[in-house]
């Protein structure tokens, strides 16, 4: 429930231009929040004051602005729950604020018994909200969406988006006979994509890393949020990458509903993903042991997508994940079957395409 | 299409439009027709420009005179159905009708018309609502969509269904019409507006614009560029100022600049100067300590990314999405939602210890990404890829 932004260029801890002096935007940031909790816990702001111009801020700065931040919003709510009786009565015309002063005084009674009850419910209500919210902070703690904020704190993620552009060829023969819209999430770079818009797929992409410039069109999304946002049905296939890597397995298993609702009767389920054992051994420890998720086996993508209506599956396997050991030229038989057999331990697939298809 | 058009309208996704326009011809060397009413007056929508065909800036502009303006009940009927319960659909139709302008011909001429696409801006009014239907896949939507009552008209969901693509100013604007629509697997671009340096170094023009504006040399200011309304935040401003200055009381002034529609607040270091020309308007922003935009209904604001372009740190009102997101993604500037985050923005801007680096740093990165995102060059050239790809795309 902590406050997150997390877009674009500030989180960057330099400066816009080479010669311009550094600075940390989301630091800065942070110390002016601190700042006016200082301010705000010390008394430094008479409490009239800031009730009257936050009353005036409430009237000009939305609501809806601060979704992503349950403890504004929140704060905005409890503000809002004291009811001001006491109207305005200014007017440009003269006879009128006499008028409005006389009228406030003989309702005043009964806008405050009223108002008394509205905020006593008001305030019954957002303090069940805080009580709510205090809940949910524990089950978080306990949670894979912990782990996400574990592995978002550090610098734990994958640098790079891996590269799938080898995939084009298999996914262009998937998707050559597709109509309709064609989502990849996550489109990283946008490689494997434009490869398909070369190929004549009418794609688009998902990604959560911000990616300014990107020449065919990849948004910035989360790809679950992304696809729930769509109508039933409403694209011809849809391509899982990167998301199927770190995911909670809580969270693989809402994408296997979603794609299964959100391609179209006729569609294809793609997924890319990296070979579990081969995702071990690239990472750095403290990304493996930290990441909510690890990818799921081929034959796990095939069971659940078959599970939620998908048919017709099949699975590619993609290069071996590292230069295998080499038989002994002229070697002992014995010894080159162990070799063989020891690179078929260690050194399998890197990473695997699936397709899955929905019934007309 | 536009309802309206032409150098004397004023309205923001209007003359976004007619810049997009005029500089697709002259850059691109597209060719542009407009369909739009002979309307100027969003109050109103009565016929003022003759119909027919002229050639503005290289633009062709057809005008089409309407039936009908804005219906004189048209606020009253207005408002049950905007802020009551789901309207019925005839309500519906007959709020778009009552708005204004009703003029059929601009529609028939966009469902005749033989263009590659067909773009239209803004969504609310009667000639996008019918006609962007009858062009479907080729009609590419400009919504200027806000967070405003006349959104959530479940009317418009057709509209925006049928359009073959979607044109945005940000990327609040996409999420806030994907989420509202349902349309995010439409083809989509975050355009926004594109903004012109202009041909002379703001900073040359400082010291002119200090003495236009009643300035001495070494005064620092604040400045707030754009309509003085209290709709626009600026009342809001004038009281958060006042309420700093009393308890920081110092040289730093406050400077409106544009249009006077409601008077801030009277204190002897707000200054309101009213309109400037052009060269006022930079030198300000050059000279300026911080610009300050505390609208909070801004669907992309210019004035931000001029500042910027000059030189100013930016600090703006957290509440309104499209400025929040260009200080988020470009870290130019600061933003505050309570005057006690007013007060610790102007601090670390005017009164920390390295208040000048910090401004230097926040200018820097937001005139990097003014000029990466919407320099001319740089968005026509998204802008005619887009376009490109989605006229293939329609002609399949």
């Amino acid at each position: 429930m902590s406050p997150t932004d997390g877009r674009g260029a500030a989180s960057d801890a330099t400066g816009g231009t080479s010669h311009a002096p550094a600075i940390d935007h989301q630091k800065l940031l942070a110390e002016i929040d601190a700042e006016v909790q200082r301010k705000r816990e010390s008394g430094d702001i008479p409490a009239d004051l800031e009730r009257e111009l936050d009353l005036v801020f409430a009237r000009f700065a939305p609501v809806d602005a601060l979704e992503a931040d349950f403890e504004q919003v929140l704060t905005r709510a409890e503000q809002a729950t004291f009811i001001d009786v006491i109207a305005p009565v200014e007017s440009s015309r003269p006879v009128v604020p006499i008028f409005k002063k006389v009228v406030r005084k003989v309702v005043g009674w009964y806008l405050r018994y009223v108002a008394q009850q509205t905020s006593a419910f008001a305030h019954a209500i957002t303090r069940a909200v805080r009580l709510l919210g205090e809940r949910v902070d524990v089950l978080e703690q306990a949670s894979p969406v912990a782990a996400q904020r574990a592995a978002a704190d550090g610098d734990v993620q994958p640098p790079s988006a891996p590269d799938l552009s080898h995939w084009a060829p298999t996914l262009a023969r998937w998707l050559q006979a597709t109509t309709g819209r064609v989502l990849h999430a996550e489109a990283g770079d946008g490689a494997l994509l434009a490869a398909l818009v070369e190929a004549g797929v009418d794609a688009y992409g998902v990604d959560p890393r911000p990616r300014p410039n990107v020449v065919n069109e990849v948004r910035e999304d989360e790809a679950a949020v992304h696809l729930r946002a769509l109508p039933d049905g409403a694209l011809a296939a849809i391509v899982l990458s990167g998301c199927v890597d770190r995911m909670a397995l809580g969270a693989q298993l809402q994408l296997a509903d979603l794609v299964a609702t959100k391609v179209a009767p006729g569609g294809t389920v793609i997924v890319l993903g990296t070979h579990p054992a081969a995702w071990a051994e690239s990472h750095a420890p403290v990304h493996v042991d930290l990441s909510p998720g690890r990818p799921l086996h081929p034959e796990t993508w095939q069971h659940l997508l078959a599970q939620r209506g998908m048919t017709e599956s099949e699975i590619v396997a993609g290069p071996p994940d590292r230069a295998a050991l080499a038989p002994v030229p002229k070697g002992d038989r014995v010894l080159n079957a162990n070799i063989e057999r020891l690179n078929a331990l260690l050194f399998g697939p890197s990473s695997y395409a699936l397709a899955a298809h929905r019934p007309e | 299409m536009v309802p309206r058009y032409g150098p004397s309208v004023v309205g923001g996704a209007e003359n976004a439009a007619r810049m997009l326009a005029e500089r697709l011809v002259s850059d691109l060397g597209w060719d542009v027709s407009v369909l739009t009413t002979c309307a100027r007056d969003s109050r109103t929508w009565a016929d003022v420009d003759p119909p027919g065909e002229t050639v503005e800036n290289g633009v062709r502009v057809h005008r089409f005179a309407s039936r009908a303006g804005r219906h004189p009940d048209f606020d009253r009927f207005s408002t049950p159905v905007l802020l009551g319960p789901t309207p019925s659909a005839e309500d519906q139709r007959k709020w778009i009708e009552m708005q204004g302008p009703v003029c059929p011909d601009v529609v028939k001429a966009a469902a005749s018309s033989q263009a590659d696409m067909v773009a239209f801006s803004p969504y609310l009014y009667y000639p996008i609502v019918h006609g962007v239907p009858l062009v479907r896949e080729r009609a590419v939507l400009h919504p200027a969509a806000h967070d405003e009552p006349a959104l959530g008209l479940p009317l418009l969901r057709e509209v925006f269904e049928s359009a073959g693509a979607l044109v945005f100013y940000t990327h609040g604007e996409r999420e806030l019409t994907n989420r509202r629509f349902g349309v995010g697997h439409h083809r989509q671009l975050v355009l926004g507006l594109g903004v012109d340096r202009p041909s002379f170094d703001p900073a040359d023009r400082a010291a002119s614009a200090r003495a236009a504006l009643g300035l001495s040399p070494d005064e620092p200011f604040l400045v707030c560029v754009g309509r003085v309304d209290e709709s626009k935040g600026t009342g809001l401003l004038g009281r958060a100022f006042a309420a700093y200055k009393s308890r920081r009381p110092g040289p730093l002034k406050l400077v409106f600049v544009g249009q006077v529609v409601d008077r801030p607040v009277d204190h002897p270091d707000i200054v309101v100067a009213g309109m400037v020309d052009e060269d006022v308007k930079w030198g300000a922003y050059a000279a300026a300590t911080a610009l300050v935009q505390p609208s909070p209904y801004e669907s992309f604001s210019l004035v931000l990314i001029e500042g910027w372009l000059a030189g100013a740190p930016a600090l703006v009102n957290a509440g309104c999405l499209a400025t929040r997101e260009h200080v988020s993604r470009s870290g130019g500037g600061l933003w505050f939602g309570s005057y006690a985050a007013f007060e610790a923005a102007v601090d670390r801007l005017t009164e920390a210890p390295d208040a000048a680096r910090l401004r230097a740093g926040l200018a820097a990165r937001g005139r990097a990404y003014a000029e990466a995102e919407f320099a001319w060059p740089v968005l026509l050239d998204r802008y005619a890829r887009f376009i490109s790809s989605s006229a293939m795309r329609a002609r399949r």
